[in-house]
Protein backbone atom coordinates (compact mmCIF):
# COMPACT_ATOMS: atom_id res chain seq x y z
CA UNK A 1 0.00 0.00 0.00
CA UNK A 2 1.25 3.58 -1.25
CA UNK A 3 2.01 5.90 1.67
CA UNK A 4 -0.17 9.16 1.81
CA UNK A 5 0.93 12.01 -0.11
CA UNK A 6 1.10 15.02 2.11
CA UNK A 7 1.13 17.97 -0.46
CA UNK A 8 3.67 20.22 -0.38
CA UNK A 9 3.05 24.05 1.32
CA UNK A 10 3.88 26.45 -2.31
CA UNK A 11 2.63 29.85 -0.50
CA UNK A 12 4.78 32.66 -0.41
CA UNK A 13 4.88 35.60 0.15
CA UNK A 14 7.32 39.04 -1.48
CA UNK A 15 9.29 41.25 0.90
CA UNK A 16 11.17 44.04 0.75
CA UNK A 17 13.61 43.11 3.86
CA UNK A 18 14.72 39.30 4.11
CA UNK A 19 13.71 39.43 7.72
CA UNK A 20 10.61 40.97 7.24
CA UNK A 21 8.03 40.26 10.09
CA UNK A 22 10.86 38.69 12.54
CA UNK A 23 11.19 39.98 15.72
CA UNK A 24 15.37 41.20 15.17
CA UNK A 25 16.68 43.47 17.78
CA UNK A 26 19.33 46.25 17.72
CA UNK A 27 21.91 43.97 19.08
CA UNK A 28 21.20 41.22 16.92
CA UNK A 29 21.26 43.07 13.39
CA UNK A 30 24.50 45.08 14.84
CA UNK A 31 25.91 41.38 14.69
CA UNK A 32 24.25 40.51 11.26
CA UNK A 33 25.88 43.45 9.62
CA UNK A 34 29.14 42.89 11.10
CA UNK A 35 29.03 39.18 9.85
CA UNK A 36 28.01 40.73 6.58
CA UNK A 37 30.76 43.32 6.79
CA UNK A 38 33.13 40.69 7.00
CA UNK A 39 31.94 38.50 4.18
CA UNK A 40 32.08 41.29 1.80
CA UNK A 41 35.57 42.56 3.28
CA UNK A 42 36.84 38.98 2.22
CA UNK A 43 35.23 38.77 -1.04
CA UNK A 44 38.61 40.01 -2.48
CA UNK A 45 39.31 43.98 -3.49
CA UNK A 46 39.49 42.72 -6.90
CA UNK A 47 35.82 41.88 -7.58
CA UNK A 48 34.72 44.35 -4.97
CA UNK A 49 36.36 47.13 -7.59
CA UNK A 50 35.00 45.89 -10.25
CA UNK A 51 31.54 45.54 -9.20
CA UNK A 52 31.37 49.15 -8.05
CA UNK A 53 32.51 50.00 -11.67
CA UNK A 54 29.79 47.60 -13.11
CA UNK A 55 32.10 45.94 -15.12
CA UNK A 56 31.69 42.64 -16.20
CA UNK A 57 34.15 40.16 -15.83
CA UNK A 58 33.87 39.48 -19.69
CA UNK A 59 34.62 42.93 -20.56
CA UNK A 60 37.75 43.13 -18.08
CA UNK A 61 38.59 39.67 -20.07
CA UNK A 62 38.23 41.25 -23.29
CA UNK A 63 40.66 44.37 -22.11
CA UNK A 64 43.24 41.59 -21.12
CA UNK A 65 43.20 39.88 -24.02
CA UNK A 66 42.09 36.52 -21.53
CA UNK A 67 39.18 34.38 -20.92
CA UNK A 68 36.57 35.93 -18.05
CA UNK A 69 37.22 32.11 -16.47
CA UNK A 70 40.85 33.42 -15.81
CA UNK A 71 39.41 36.63 -14.33
CA UNK A 72 37.15 34.48 -12.08
CA UNK A 73 39.90 32.88 -11.11
CA UNK A 74 42.23 35.95 -10.45
CA UNK A 75 39.84 37.40 -7.97
CA UNK A 76 39.14 34.67 -5.97
CA UNK A 77 42.47 34.06 -5.50
CA UNK A 78 44.11 36.00 -2.37
CA UNK A 79 45.87 39.14 -2.78
CA UNK A 80 48.34 37.85 -1.26
CA UNK A 81 49.28 35.44 -4.17
CA UNK A 82 49.25 37.85 -7.39
CA UNK A 83 51.79 39.74 -8.61
CA UNK A 84 51.66 43.67 -8.42
CA UNK A 85 52.05 43.53 -12.10
CA UNK A 86 48.65 41.93 -12.02
CA UNK A 87 46.99 43.80 -10.27
CA UNK A 88 47.93 46.57 -11.73
CA UNK A 89 46.74 45.30 -15.42
CA UNK A 90 43.84 44.48 -13.67
CA UNK A 91 42.80 47.91 -12.72
CA UNK A 92 44.20 49.01 -15.56
CA UNK A 93 41.28 47.58 -17.67
CA UNK A 94 38.72 48.84 -15.28
CA UNK A 95 40.21 52.16 -15.66
CA UNK A 96 42.44 52.95 -13.20
CA UNK A 97 46.07 53.71 -11.87
CA UNK A 98 47.31 51.54 -9.30
CA UNK A 99 49.91 53.52 -6.87
CA UNK A 100 51.72 52.09 -4.04
CA UNK A 101 52.69 54.50 -1.33
CA UNK A 102 54.80 53.57 1.82
CA UNK A 103 55.32 54.85 5.13
CA UNK A 104 57.18 53.66 8.20
CA UNK A 105 54.87 52.60 10.61
CA UNK A 106 53.87 54.03 14.17
CA UNK A 107 56.97 51.63 15.90
CA UNK A 108 59.60 52.33 13.63
CA UNK A 109 58.84 56.35 13.86
CA UNK A 110 59.18 56.07 17.51
CA UNK A 111 62.16 54.00 17.45
CA UNK A 112 63.55 56.90 15.34
CA UNK A 113 65.27 54.32 12.77
CA UNK A 114 63.93 55.01 9.18
CA UNK A 115 66.62 53.27 6.69
CA UNK A 116 64.87 53.72 3.67
CA UNK A 117 64.53 57.37 3.75
CA UNK A 118 68.27 57.52 4.54
CA UNK A 119 68.71 59.99 7.76
CA UNK A 120 68.34 58.12 10.79
CA UNK A 121 66.67 60.24 13.45
CA UNK A 122 68.45 61.87 16.36
CA UNK B 1 64.47 46.97 13.35
CA UNK B 2 62.05 48.97 10.90
CA UNK B 3 58.58 48.88 10.62
CA UNK B 4 57.11 49.55 7.39
CA UNK B 5 53.11 50.53 6.44
CA UNK B 6 52.19 50.24 2.83
CA UNK B 7 48.83 51.10 1.28
CA UNK B 8 47.28 51.27 -2.34
CA UNK B 9 45.63 53.66 -4.16
CA UNK B 10 43.41 54.15 -7.08
CA UNK B 11 43.34 56.81 -10.06
CA UNK B 12 41.22 57.33 -12.67
CA UNK B 13 43.25 57.38 -15.85
CA UNK B 14 42.86 59.74 -18.44
CA UNK B 15 41.59 57.59 -21.29
CA UNK B 16 42.55 58.37 -25.48
CA UNK B 17 39.05 59.21 -26.29
CA UNK B 18 38.80 61.73 -23.38
CA UNK B 19 39.17 65.31 -24.60
CA UNK B 20 42.80 66.85 -24.07
CA UNK B 21 43.41 69.31 -21.12
CA UNK B 22 41.14 67.77 -19.30
CA UNK B 23 42.01 68.33 -15.57
CA UNK B 24 40.41 65.29 -14.01
CA UNK B 25 38.99 62.40 -16.19
CA UNK B 26 35.67 61.28 -16.17
CA UNK B 27 34.89 58.10 -13.52
CA UNK B 28 33.95 55.38 -15.08
CA UNK B 29 31.79 54.65 -12.34
CA UNK B 30 29.85 57.59 -11.89
CA UNK B 31 26.27 55.97 -13.79
CA UNK B 32 25.98 52.38 -12.38
CA UNK B 33 22.10 51.53 -12.49
CA UNK B 34 21.49 49.36 -9.62
CA UNK B 35 18.75 46.70 -10.23
CA UNK B 36 16.13 46.32 -7.90
CA UNK B 37 16.13 42.53 -6.76
CA UNK B 38 12.22 41.11 -5.32
CA UNK B 39 12.73 38.84 -2.42
CA UNK B 40 10.66 36.32 -2.15
CA UNK B 41 9.93 33.83 0.35
CA UNK B 42 8.39 30.60 1.01
CA UNK B 43 5.78 29.85 3.93
CA UNK B 44 8.38 26.84 4.47
CA UNK B 45 11.81 28.83 4.30
CA UNK B 46 10.16 31.33 6.73
CA UNK B 47 8.73 29.64 9.10
CA UNK B 48 12.36 27.54 9.00
CA UNK B 49 14.04 31.41 9.65
CA UNK B 50 11.95 31.76 12.43
CA UNK B 51 12.39 28.66 14.36
CA UNK B 52 16.19 28.71 13.79
CA UNK B 53 15.67 32.33 14.84
CA UNK B 54 14.23 30.91 18.03
CA UNK B 55 16.76 27.67 18.63
CA UNK B 56 20.03 29.08 17.76
CA UNK B 57 20.11 32.69 17.74
CA UNK B 58 24.07 33.27 16.96
CA UNK B 59 23.71 30.24 13.96
CA UNK B 60 20.33 32.54 12.91
CA UNK B 61 22.97 35.58 12.73
CA UNK B 62 25.20 33.76 10.28
CA UNK B 63 22.24 32.61 8.29
CA UNK B 64 21.07 35.92 7.98
CA UNK B 65 24.46 37.57 7.45
CA UNK B 66 25.36 34.84 4.37
CA UNK B 67 21.74 35.34 3.23
CA UNK B 68 21.97 39.11 2.94
CA UNK B 69 25.54 38.58 0.90
CA UNK B 70 23.79 36.39 -1.57
CA UNK B 71 21.04 38.97 -2.04
CA UNK B 72 24.38 41.71 -2.57
CA UNK B 73 26.38 39.75 -4.43
CA UNK B 74 23.81 38.10 -6.68
CA UNK B 75 25.40 35.88 -9.41
CA UNK B 76 28.63 36.92 -8.17
CA UNK B 77 28.74 35.54 -4.96
CA UNK B 78 30.92 32.62 -4.26
CA UNK B 79 32.00 29.69 -2.29
CA UNK B 80 31.81 29.06 0.72
CA UNK B 81 28.98 30.96 1.38
CA UNK B 82 27.43 30.16 -2.14
CA UNK B 83 27.03 27.30 -4.90
CA UNK B 84 24.85 27.67 -7.91
CA UNK B 85 24.02 24.83 -10.01
CA UNK B 86 22.17 22.06 -8.11
CA UNK B 87 22.23 19.17 -10.71
CA UNK B 88 19.73 16.98 -8.71
CA UNK B 89 17.13 19.83 -9.67
CA UNK B 90 15.31 19.89 -12.46
CA UNK B 91 15.69 24.08 -12.45
CA UNK B 92 19.73 23.39 -11.87
CA UNK B 93 20.49 26.54 -14.04
CA UNK B 94 18.62 28.49 -11.63
CA UNK B 95 19.22 26.74 -8.40
CA UNK B 96 21.47 27.16 -5.67
CA UNK B 97 22.22 27.17 -2.07
CA UNK B 98 23.45 28.94 0.79
CA UNK B 99 25.50 27.70 2.98
CA UNK B 100 26.40 28.50 6.72
CA UNK B 101 28.02 27.28 9.31
CA UNK B 102 29.62 28.39 12.92
CA UNK B 103 33.05 26.72 13.58
CA UNK B 104 32.64 23.83 16.35
CA UNK B 105 28.63 23.80 15.85
CA UNK B 106 27.14 20.95 14.83
CA UNK B 107 24.67 22.44 12.27
CA UNK B 108 25.58 22.63 8.43
CA UNK B 109 22.64 24.90 7.19
CA UNK B 110 21.44 25.09 3.40
CA UNK B 111 19.11 27.31 2.11
CA UNK B 112 18.02 26.57 -1.15
CA UNK B 113 17.39 29.55 -3.27
CA UNK B 114 15.91 29.95 -6.94
CA UNK B 115 17.66 33.37 -8.99
CA UNK B 116 16.98 33.45 -12.85
CA UNK B 117 19.41 34.91 -14.77
CA UNK B 118 19.17 38.64 -14.81
CA UNK B 119 19.57 38.84 -11.27
CA UNK B 120 15.78 40.43 -10.68
CA UNK B 121 14.53 38.27 -8.22
CA UNK B 122 15.66 35.60 -5.56
CA UNK B 123 13.34 32.95 -4.44
CA UNK B 124 13.98 31.34 -0.75
CA UNK B 125 12.47 28.04 -1.09
CA UNK B 126 13.88 25.47 1.46
CA UNK B 127 16.05 25.75 4.72
CA UNK B 128 17.42 22.79 6.76
CA UNK B 129 20.47 21.27 8.55
CA UNK B 130 22.26 18.88 6.61
CA UNK B 131 23.96 17.13 9.34
CA UNK B 132 20.61 16.31 10.96
CA UNK B 133 19.31 14.37 7.69
CA UNK B 134 22.07 11.93 7.03
CA UNK B 135 25.51 13.24 7.52
CA UNK B 136 27.38 16.14 7.02
CA UNK B 137 28.97 14.56 3.78
CA UNK B 138 26.10 12.82 2.71
CA UNK B 139 23.34 13.68 -0.08
CA UNK B 140 20.43 12.23 1.88
CA UNK B 141 19.09 16.17 2.88
CA UNK B 142 19.31 16.95 -1.32
CA UNK B 143 17.56 14.05 -2.04
CA UNK B 144 14.50 15.42 0.30
CA UNK B 145 15.16 19.32 0.12
CA UNK B 146 15.44 19.45 -3.82
CA UNK B 147 12.57 18.11 -4.67
CA UNK B 148 10.59 20.11 -2.03
CA UNK B 149 12.50 23.42 -3.70
CA UNK B 150 11.41 22.28 -6.94
CA UNK B 151 7.78 22.11 -6.61
CA UNK B 152 7.91 25.00 -4.39
CA UNK B 153 9.71 27.13 -7.38
CA UNK B 154 7.44 25.48 -9.87
CA UNK B 155 4.29 26.75 -8.81
CA UNK B 156 6.15 30.74 -7.84
CA UNK B 157 7.50 30.75 -11.41
CA UNK B 158 3.76 29.76 -12.78
CA UNK B 159 2.27 32.39 -10.28
CA UNK B 160 4.79 35.52 -10.77
CA UNK B 161 5.49 34.22 -14.89
CA UNK B 162 9.19 33.38 -14.32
Amino acid sequence: MAAAHTPIDTTFDIVDDLLHGLDVSDDQMARINGHLARLLADDDVLRAVRLECGIAQKAVASELGVTASAIAQLEARSLDTVQLGTIRRYFDALGYELRVSLAPSESSTEAGDDPLSGTAHS
Amino acid sequence: MSAYTYGCCLLPKLREHQAPGRAWPRVICESVHVIEMRIIRSQRFTDSLRVLQGRDPRLFEVVAADLRYLLERRRDAQLPQVRFGIAQSAFADVMGEVRSHVPGEQAFVRTLFAMPTGDRVCALLVMGDKNAVGGAQGNTWYDRAVPIADEIWRAIAAAEGY
